[in-house]
């Protein structure tokens, strides 16, 4: 699956970190899921959806993402 | 059975002040139950009963037990992607003890090797949980 969090991310000036608070997940699982290495769940993904406050397709599309 | 303090949420930094504290009370209790069964079993000048010897032989699964528990609550406490880190490495870990022992066991029985006791078990699972999860969670950063 493929995503635009870093993208988003930076637009906000936000880090890794304060993205994590805002999402109350660890910092090793916004890197995780900006790298393509791990797929949140739905609930997750819906509230990563909230904090952008974007639809949640805009964020996530069904591509496969190779991880760097 | 944690992790470093920088790869967890806010929710499971302070659970883990909390599992910390609680493991390490447990961990004192079930010392103190363990000498005191060895106590009153083999250097007591009376001998109990054999029902009494079973029964003083479960007493430290209570800490245990509690500790299993205490584990429990800090885990619900991780965000997903720790949970499914702790749970591969969990995974990893009962799948090689679990062959390891069992293909000892036919090792013991036919090629007679040393006979281990099955006390072991429980330190191999959590040494391989250990090794487990420093490859799974290189696969996730």
């Amino acid at each position: 699956m493929k995503n635009r969090l870093k993208v988003l991310r930076a637009e906000r000036n936000w880090s890794q970190a304060d993205l994590a608070d805002r999402l109350e997940v660890s910092r090793q699982s916004v890197n995780a899921i900006e790298t393509g290495k791990y797929d949140p769940s739905l609930p997750l993904a819906f509230k990563i959806a909230r904090v952008f406050a974007m639809p949640i397709e805009q964020i996530f599309s069904d591509e496969v993402e190779v991880a760097s | 059975m944690t992790c470093e303090t920088d790869d967890l949420g806010p929710k499971a930094k302070q659970a883990l002040r909390t599992y910390r504290r609680n493991m390490a009370i447990a961990g004192l209790v079930y010392i103190a139950v363990v000498f005191g069964a060895v106590t009153l079993i083999r250097h007591m000048p009376f001998s109990l009963p054999y029902w009494g010897v079973i029964l003083v032989a479960l007493t430290p699964l209570i800490p245990a037990l509690l500790m299993m528990r205490f584990y429990l609550t800090f885990f619900r406490s991780l965000d997903e992607l720790n949970q499914r880190m702790h749970s591969e490495a969990w995974l990893i870990s009962a799948g090689v003890v679990g062959l390891a022992s069992f293909t000892y066991s036919f090792l013991e029985e036919w090629a007679h090797l040393p006979r281990i006791d099955l006390i072991w078990i429980f330190p191999a699972l959590i040494f391989a949980w250990g090794v487990a999860m420093y490859f799974v969670r290189r696969r996730y950063t």
